[in-house]
């Protein structure tokens, strides 16, 4: 067990920057999830963790080790691929046991030694049983559903005991049934092993629901660090603020026409904290922060969409597109075309600056 | 009340009635029987007498040899010994034809007694029976050459069973579970729809032009070959006499062809696994992302486009005494001159062997290489736990066509030794090729046809055993 930190990591291929400066602590035991788009730098990060991408600035350590020069084999790392990397010749059993072959262990706090078959077996044995796999183990991958495969690539990852645990995306090829029954396995598995975990998705759904912490990046730049809860309640800008939630965060662009009052079009927009007067800004309001009847925003219907249990009322606020979360049980639909007025509470709006995009209040 | 009482019971499913197709097939099944029957007879009669004939023939020598004849005709002249393996045959063909027959007439009593059991394998014999067919056309093709009854049995027999395919009340063609045709798991006997039956025109009109290209340059000279290996010419080929599978039997445990097995086998020895070897190594340094990689991989893949003789000339002068780069004298010493000649075959082939490996280990996912470093595997450790068990169906390919490549091999002896010294590497194909004389030909058609046999055994064998190791991917 030992935590990953980041001191002013970049990586370079070429001219393009892949992770620019990445300066991040995981903490011992903890679940990070690193977040962002498709092409952030995220897997790049990770990669670097695992010892598969060479650093060209910076240092990364493991627990207290410097490790930017240390081989990817002799890291004390274990990884969970997108495509789960099972080797398709070996049986359930010969995947989950090939570390064990491949690398000399520390028994009882001994030295290092090479495991005896016995010592072999029962671990592979533990390690099917905790993920259910006892009855496949005389099965070849190509004879297992994609939800076996997934469980057969974290046995052979846990079987190792390694001091952190990369995952890359090892959700992305599941159903979304199964994606959710997998969410709850894998933070099951953390709280059993106990060991850092450093997980990257794109899916914030997953980040949301798993992370201790999550990391936002997004152009190779660290965006911001914190507890799922936090993020989403206070982002760091405007990149945050409309990455993270679904549907996504609502901005309108305004300027501060009175001390804590936003203008923007015919809108006036009441907000917490102090924005010098005259100043460009971006309001940020969540969708579900926005309520139809009374209210200092005037906007026009432009479709309703119907999801059940819920609507999404898409109108248009000053020039700015935006949504409206309405519960089916509070009244009727507006009209299309029709101008309404929509509410929100002053600590529900979110101000950042039109320039640097950094958040203000 | 349970559950259980509101479901319907399930009613006892009902023995398939006697359709009118079963009763068609059922009719056909016996009227093949017939035909089958007769001809047994006809073979079975045939062989019984001439062997009568020879046991009369064997009975009048021995009278003869004795002295009691002096002065009487040689009523058999024609009878020899060496014509027993004939009568056996018919003998042998007569007998299955017979026993055929009968199965059929009890496949047919099956049907009709509504067996499901017997659908099967009544679709199952006509595959025998087409089968026996085409053996039996092969048969008349290669011993009679009778001018008549070739023409009847090589294109008419084809036709009228294709035609019984495409339009015939029967299918031939099991319907598979997924309504495919294939030879397993048929449960029905399904009369064809207008639309299968066009298609299945339709199919044999597509396949009529592989089938001529096959029949011409393969079907057919194998015919001839098996034609000569049983024949005797005389010196100049005007003439020809059955000498019987004696010539065969004669030829392939005879000297000449042990001798140049022997030079052959020593020869693949030489050039398969080193050849193997030396490719996956290049394949393996060259398989980088590194600049300027593509210039190696061209150079190293560029004996491809050398041609044997190309080959042949750069290697008789790098092994040349006098003037070549080794100054060895390799190509004269009867125990080295396979060794000096497999060189030159190793060199060149190794431009297949290397594109063909880097291929395939470009297929290796990377992701599989690095779990492994991952999982602590070191370099050595990766290739062979994963790499090579993945790209193992290429090596099974390569080891085959390298195989088959060095039973052929010939321009290279011809160019660098012309067999010598002293015969030591006159291979197969080489004492084959030296027996062009229409009074030899039959002595190299027999070589020709072992060594077909050969190649077919070595590389069955080497698929039966290297398959179970070789892991096709998921």
């Amino acid at each position: 067990m030992s935590g990953v930190s980041f001191e002013g990591v970049t990586k370079r291929f070429d001219t393009v920057t892949a992770v620019d400066a990445l300066t991040l602590d995981i903490v011992d035991g903890e679940f990070m999830v690193l977040l962002g788009p498709s092409g952030c730098g995220k897997s790049t990060a990770l990669r670097m963790i695992a010892g598969l991408e060479t650093i060209s600035d910076g240092v990364l350590r493991i627990g207290d080790r410097v490790v930017n020069n240390v081989e990817a084999k002799d890291r004390d790392i274990a990884m969970v691929f997108q495509s789960y990397a099972l080797y398709p010749h070996m049986t359930v059993a010969q995947n989950v046991e090939f570390p064990l072959k491949a690398r000399k262990y520390s028994v009882d706090g001994g030295p290092p030694r090479k495991l005896t078959a016995d010592e072999r077996a029962e671990r592979v044995d533990d390690a099917v049983k905790t993920l259910g796999l006892a009855e496949l183990t005389k099965r070849k991958p190509g004879a297992l559903s994609g939800g076996q495969r997934q469980r057969v690539a974290l046995a052979r990852a846990m079987v190792r005991r390694p001091e952190v645990f990369l995952m890359d995306e090892p959700l992305s090829n599941l159903d979304a049934k199964l994606r959710a029954q997998t969410r709850l396995d894998i933070v099951e598995l953390h709280r059993e092993v106990a060991t850092t975990f450093v997980y990257v998705t794109h899916d914030q759904v997953e980040a949301m629901t798993m992370a201790d912490r999550m990391a936002v990046i997004a152009d190779g730049r660290l965006q911001q660090v914190g507890e799922p809860q936090t993020v989403y309640e206070r982002p760091a800008n405007l990149f945050v603020a409309r990455f993270i939630g679904s549907p996504p965060m609502n901005t309108i662009e305004g300027e501060v026409a009175e001390a804590g009052v936003v203008a923007a079009g015919a809108s006036r927009i009441p907000f917490t904290g102090d924005v010098a007067k005259g100043r460009k800004v971006v309001v940020g309001l969540r969708p579900e922060h926005l309520h139809l009847g009374e209210g200092d925003i005037e906007a026009t219907v432009k479709a309703v969409e119907w999801l059940g249990h819920e609507r999404h009322v898409i109108v248009d606020i000053a020039g700015s597109k935006a949504i409206v979360r309405q519960e089916t049980d509070e009244g009727a639909a507006p009209r299309i075309g029709e101008t309404v007025h929509l509410g929100h509470h002053v600590e529900n709006v979110h101000v950042f600056d039109a320039g640097s995009t950094e958040r203000l209040n | 009340m349970t559950a259980a009482d509101h479901l319907t019971p399930i009613e006892p499913v009902p023995p398939p009635a006697r359709s009118a197709g079963l009763t068609g097939a059922a009719v056909g099944l016996f009227l093949q029987a017939v035909i089958l029957g007769v001809a047994g007879a006809v073979a079975a009669v045939q062989a019984l007498g001439l062997t009568l004939d020879l046991l009369v023939g064997i009975v009048w020598a021995l009278v003869r040899s004795v002295g009691i004849d002096a002065g009487t005709p040689d009523l058999f002249p024609d009878l020899a010994i060496d014509n027993l393996d004939t009568y056996l045959l018919l003998a042998v063909i007569g007998a299955c034809l017979l026993l055929l027959s009968r199965h059929e007439v009890r496949l047919g009593q099956a049907l009709l007694a509504g067996d499901p059991e017997a659908v099967p394998s009544a679709v199952g014999l006509q595959w025998w029976f087409l089968g026996i067919g085409a053996l039996f056309a092969f048969w008349t093709l290669v011993i009679t050459e009778d001018a008549v009854l070739f023409p009847v049995v090589a294109v008419v027999l084809p036709l009228v069973v294709l035609a019984l395919v495409a339009i015939g009340g029967g299918r031939p063609f099991p319907r598979g579970a997924g309504g495919d045709s294939s030879f397993g798991g048929s449960e029905r006997w399904n009369f064809r729809s207008r639309t299968e039956r066009r298609e299945a025109l339709l199919a044999l009109v597509f396949l009529a032009p592989a089938f001529a290209v096959f029949y011409g340059f393969f079907f057919y000279p194998l015919g001839r070959l098996m034609h000569f290996a049983v024949y005797q010419q005389n010196r100049t080929g005007t003439a020809e006499r059955y000498v019987g599978f004696g010539q065969l039997t004669d030829v392939l445990s005879g000297d000449e062809f042990r001798e140049g097995l022997q030079h052959t086998l020593t020869y693949v020895l030489f050039t398969v696994p080193a050849g193997l070897v030396l490719g996956i190594v290049l394949a393996v340094v060259a398989n980088r992302r590194l600049r300027g990689i593509k210039f190696f991989q061209t150079v190293l893949s560029s004996t491809v486009a050398t041609s044997v003789a190309v080959a042949s000339v750069i290697f008789f002068v790098l092994l040349n005494p006098q003037v070549g780069y080794f100054k060895v004298n390799w190509l004269a010493e009867p125990d080295q001159v396979l060794f000096g000649v497999s060189l030159s075959s190793i060199w060149q082939n190794l431009g297949l062997t290397f594109i063909i490996v880097l291929a395939g280990l470009q297929a290796v996912p990377d992701e599989l290489v690095e779990s492994a470093t991952l999982d602590g595997a070191g370099p050595i450790r990766r290739f062979f736990s994963v790499t090579l068990p993945i790209i193992s169906p290429t090596l099974l390919f390569l080891i085959v066509v390298l195989t088959v490549f060095a039973f052929q091999a010939f321009a290279q002896i011809d160019i660098l030794t012309a067999g010598g010294p002293a015969g030591a590497s006159e291979t197969l194909v080489f004492k084959i090729f030296q027996r062009q004389q229409p009074i030899d030909l039959g002595e190299g058609s027999a070589m020709a046809l072992g060594l077909f046999g050969i190649t077919f055994l070595v590389t069955m064998g080497q698929f039966l055993i290297l398959d179970r190791r070789v892991h096709y991917g998921s």
